[in-house]
């Protein structure tokens, strides 16, 4: 049976500070994307489903069990990649794969060995197996922490901000990788970066100062901006106007001028031709409501 | 389990990248096989107690911070996060770090031990002694260092700050080692127990323990519930907030109780029997005060000791003694009153005795009143506990009882006299007693025993017994121990040709009780709390058992202590001041003439063996002569000796000899001249220079003499020596 997500009402204080305020999201089966800026409360949301911090308020249900009164059994099912984190550094990287399967439980020296090679392959480490963490670029390091929380196979996948470090080309491998990834469980994935969500995620939920903002599909969202998105062909005198009266997410130069592409309820200068939307612009579109 | 002892692998394996436990092992061997001193150390005994003592001084503290470190490994290395999502306890994760890290500590343990038995079998004449090596490391080594290993994981689950946790640690070390923390006396034992403010940093005494000594036994059970307890809480402390979560909390929760509570049952009952074990004997009826013992002056002297010392068991001895003692008082005494010292107790019902802190005292009515300076005999029989007191016991070396006094009655302000001492010891063959008087014979006793007779004059009796071999070697008695054999054997014979060297100079020497040692020389084990400097006692020479390293190649001829024991047959011990009217008496006597004539024969010695060497001693005297009375003098008797040969010298330093001799009885036996000031340097220098004059051509000398003393000395004898003339 395929895993289900259930956030009711959840809500994380430190101290004075309201990190989530009421959220409530259900996650299905498949990549689940959580976008937002910075502060916005993703990496305490993740952070919660992933045990590391308790909810001062609300109900996690993770398949038939809830938190944070059943840590160990969601563990169990449960492959995690902080947005921060380090890595032993005297060890080498299939050393340290395989410390994080035992702790994972992989008693079975052989299946540990099979499985731990199969991930240094999946991440294209295999290269570097035998050299100690320490030596390992951002990348790699980055490459292994992916490595670490596929180990055991988990039903529910968290990556908190997981191709920052990465080159384009490990990034796009990456996305890939959690493409495959998603057709047989949850995972979740936190951004702030639209553009990894767009080309892998079904659906998504927008959080904005604690807050859910949107929660549906990515087609959704989109639509919502239909008939926001504008293109608009300026002089470079004209610029500085637009960029002040209206909100630009993409400039292009052209033989005739700068080609702007702006969201905005309104044709632009009435000189706007529509323009089809990207997850972007609905991004945009959707934080700039709330004046952003 | 499997996961657990796959875990702990992997543990061992980051052990061995931790920089920490690689500078621990480096500091263990180099403090335990320090390059300056290697090649003093041939027993597995002096090679334990240097792993044990030396080894961990500075590898016991960095256990502590090393296994501390680990625990916080996932903070330094920012895994924190990564791990804590993941499906393994805390309790697997503790266990597995505790696991690996005593694994590796012990495996460093072993290989320094092995390492040490290697190191004797290469050393020629060396005794390499297997159980010794296991035991110590069985028995020291894995408690003390398990304890240190906990204690750092510990503190670092519950101290999660490192600027925090290692000065704490730091302060923890220094405080339980170097004795910064006092405890009250009513809290002695735990002090015993703990090792919380003992004076020397040897980690071995915080789990100090042998199987077979039953005080220590406590020890060893209160240190194994302190380690269980340290586990259990570090348990529920460490990140407690990742296992916030209420599932499996119960039965967490229930775990960590009962092993808390069978730690803290542990801790209690080794601390109660500890205490109990420490207890005070309890004697018969309360018959007086002590205060109204001692608010009296002396009412008897003890002329003569008459006692049947009788080795019962492992824990006591029964003493039958009968004491002579004189009415010291203007009027009839119709009771005698004696004091024992701590742990001895009087056994018979017609005696009534009492304990008050350590003494126990004795009062024998007399059925006709003792006239004034009439004597009378009093007997009765006590026992006396082999361990009276608490005492700290560092490396205990064998489950023989050893014993560093033999309890013996004395009047109550004893008159410290010189009296006349039989003493009978029935005892195990294995036992052996060295004690300040003469041993006369040797009788084969019951089935293993032997019935051993001493007899002579002393003042105090001065004992020293334990599972000791008794060897005459050239003429000198020698009591070691026998893992010692080859050290003792070498240093008796080179202490008897010390002594024959000194006699052909000043004669045979001349016993005074409570002044000069009988000549026998005593290894006196690390047990003992008294017998561990040179000079301590003065009724034999005296070599504590952690020199005996220093005596298994070539001894230096020049060797301080030892020309110091050899001369003291003449000189007595007189280096330093005890508390006891003979030893001050001796001290008030001993002036810079005798302390240069002793040098002098100590240099004589030197020539005999390394001419240059000598030669050197009499050049750096030179140097210091204006300024120093006996290095004026030493030069003075080196002049003698040059002018007027062998015969001349001998001939002064007998006279100097024989006059400081009869000072020093004179004193002793009256009471007038005990209390009298100190003889002055000037009367001193006088009768040497006198006694050189006397000599056919020694005004020469003294001419030359009045030139190297001192100016200050010069003016002060100046006038003395015109009247005379």
């Amino acid at each position: 049976m395929a895993l289900h997500i259930q956030i009711e009402g959840l809500t994380k204080r430190f101290k004075d500070v309201t990190a989530l305020d009421n959220v409530s999201l259900t996650i299905e089966a498949g990549m689940f994307g959580l976008l937002g800026p910075n502060g916005a409360g993703k990496s305490t949301l993740m952070r919660i489903l992933a045990t590391i911090l308790d909810p001062t308020e609300g109900k996690v249900t993770i398949g038939n069990y809830q938190l944070p009164r059943d840590k160990e059994p969601v563990r169990q099912m449960l492959g995690y990649l902080p947005q921060e984190f380090g890595l032993y550094r005297r060890m080498t990287g299939r050393q340290f794969l395989e410390y994080v399967a035992v702790l994972k439980g992989m008693v079975d020296r052989r299946e540990r060995l099979r499985r731990v090679d199969e991930l240094l392959e999946l991440v294209n480490l295999k290269h570097a197996a035998h050299r100690r963490v320490r030596g390992y670029s951002g990348g790699m390091k980055q490459r292994l922490g992916i490595a670490q929380a596929l180990l055991g196979d988990p039903k529910l996948l968290i990556v908190d901000e997981p191709a920052a470090g990465l080159d384009p080309e490990e990034r796009i491998r990456f996305r890939n990788l959690l493409s495959d990834l998603g057709r047989e469980r949850v995972i979740i994935l936190s951004t702030h970066i639209v553009a990894d969500i767009s080309g892998t995620c079904h659906r998504l939920a927008v959080l904005r100062q604690g807050r859910i903002a949107f929660h549906g599909s990515v087609h959704e969202l989109t639509r919502r901006a239909k008939g926001h998105v504008w293109s608009v062909v300026v002089r470079e005198s004209e610029y500085p106007a637009f960029e002040k009266n209206f909100r630009v997410v993409q400039t292009r130069a052209t033989d005739q001028g700068l080609e702007l592409r702006i969201v905005s309820p309104t044709n632009p200068g009435g000189r706007g031709r529509p323009a089809e939307p990207t997850l972007e612009d609905a991004y945009v579109l959707l934080m700039g409501g709330a004046g952003a | 389990m499997a996961k657990l002892v796959a875990l702990s692998l992997f543990e061992i394996r980051l052990w061995l990248r931790t920089t920490g436990f690689w500078l621990t092992g480096l500091a263990i061997h180099l403090y335990a096989f320090p390059p300056w001193s290697f090649a003093y150390l041939h027993t597995s005994h002096a090679f334990s107690e240097r792993i044990l003592g030396q080894g961990l001084l500075i590898g016991g503290l960095l256990i502590l911070f090393t296994s501390a470190a680990v625990m916080l490994r996932d903070q330094s290395e920012r895994t924190e996060e990564l791990l804590e999502a993941i499906p393994a306890t805390n309790a697997e994760i503790f266990f597995a770090r505790w696991l690996s890290g005593t694994a590796m500590w012990l495996l460093i343990g072993l290989e320094v031990f092995t390492l040490a038995g290697l190191l004797i079998l290469l050393q020629d004449g060396a005794v390499l002694e297997v159980w010794p090596l296991v035991s110590f490391y069985i028995a020291h080594y894995v408690p003390a260092v398990l304890f240190l290993h906990t204690l750092g994981m510990a503190a670092a689950a519950w101290i999660r700050q490192p600027l925090l946790l290692f000065p704490l640690l730091t302060g923890i070390w220094a405080g339980a080692g170097l004795g910064v923390i006092e405890l009250r006396k009513d809290f002695l034992y735990l002090f015993h127990l703990t090792g919380i403010g003992h004076t020397v940093l040897r980690v071995s005494t915080l789990a100090g323990i042998f199987p077979f000594e039953s005080h220590l036994f406590w020890q060893r059970m209160f240190f194994t519930g302190l380690t269980l307890l340290l586990i259990a809480n570090a348990i529920l402390v460490y990140r407690a907030q990742r296992e916030s979560g209420d599932a499996r909390r119960p039965s967490r929760v229930r775990r960590s109780l009962v092993a808390s509570s069978v730690a803290v049952v542990l801790v209690v009952v080794s601390s109660v029997g500890y205490a109990w074990y420490l207890r005070p004997q309890t004697t018969t009826s309360l018959a007086f005060s002590r205060t109204a013992v001692f608010s009296r002056g002396p009412d008897v002297i003890a002329t003569s000791y008459d006692l049947n010392v009788r080795f019962e068991d492992n824990d006591r001895y029964t003493v039958h003694a009968s004491v002579d003692v004189v009415n010291a008082l203007d009027e009839p005494l119709r009771e005698v009153a004696l004091l024992l010292p701590g742990g001895c107790w009087v056994v018979r019902d017609d005696v009534h005795g009492t304990e008050r802190a350590e003494i126990s005292a004795a009062q024998f009515p007399l059925a006709v009143p003792l006239a004034p300076g009439e004597q009378t005999t009093v007997g009765f029989t006590y026992e006396c506990s082999i361990h009276p007191m608490p005492r700290r016991l560092p490396l205990p070396s064998g489950n023989i009882p050893i014993i560093d006094r033999l309890g013996y009655p004395i009047p109550p302000n004893d008159a410290r006299n010189v009296r006349r001492f039989s003493v009978r010891l029935d005892a195990p063959t294995t036992f052996k007693l060295a004690l300040s008087i003469p041993k006369i014979s040797v009788a084969t006793g019951e089935t293993g025993r032997e019935i051993t007779h001493y007899a002579g004059e002393a003042v105090w009796l001065d004992a020293f017994g334990g599972p000791l071999v008794y060897e005459v070697i050239n003429g000198l008695e020698a009591y070691y121990y026998p893992v010692h054999a080859a050290a003792a054997r070498n240093l008796a014979a080179d202490l008897a040709e010390r002594i024959a060297f000194y006699t052909s100079w000043l004669g045979e020497p001349q016993h005074v009780p409570g002044v000069t040692p009988i000549p026998a020389v005593v290894e006196t084990l690390n047990l003992s709390a008294r017998f561990q400097s040179w000079e301590s006692d003065l009724g034999f020479i005296n070599i504590p058992e952690w020199s005996m390293p220093d005596y298994y190649g070539h001894i230096d001829p020049a060797h301080g202590s030892l020309n110091q024991n050899a001369l003291a047959l003449w000189w007595g011990l007189n280096q330093v001041y005890i508390p006891r009217s003979t030893t001050f008496v001796v001290q008030s006597r001993f002036t810079a003439v005798e302390k240069a004539a002793n040098e002098y024969l100590a240099m004589l010695y030197l020539a005999a063996h390394d001419e240059e060497a000598a030669n050197r001693e009499i050049e750096q005297k030179k140097s210091s002569e204006q300024a120093n009375l006996s290095a004026a003098i030493f030069l003075s008797l080196h002049d003698l000796h040059q002018t007027l040969g062998d015969d001349g010298l001998k001939s002064v330093l007998q006279a100097l000899q024989q006059r400081y001799i009869e000072a020093v009885r004179n004193a002793l036996n009256s009471p007038a001249a005990r209390s009298s000031q100190p003889v002055s340097e000037t009367e001193s220098v006088l009768f040497f220079l006198r006694t050189i004059e006397a000599l056919p051509g020694g005004e020469n000398v003294v001419a030359r003499a009045f030139q190297r003393l001192p100016e200050t000395t010069v003016n002060q004898i100046r006038q003395h020596w015109e009247n005379d003339a």
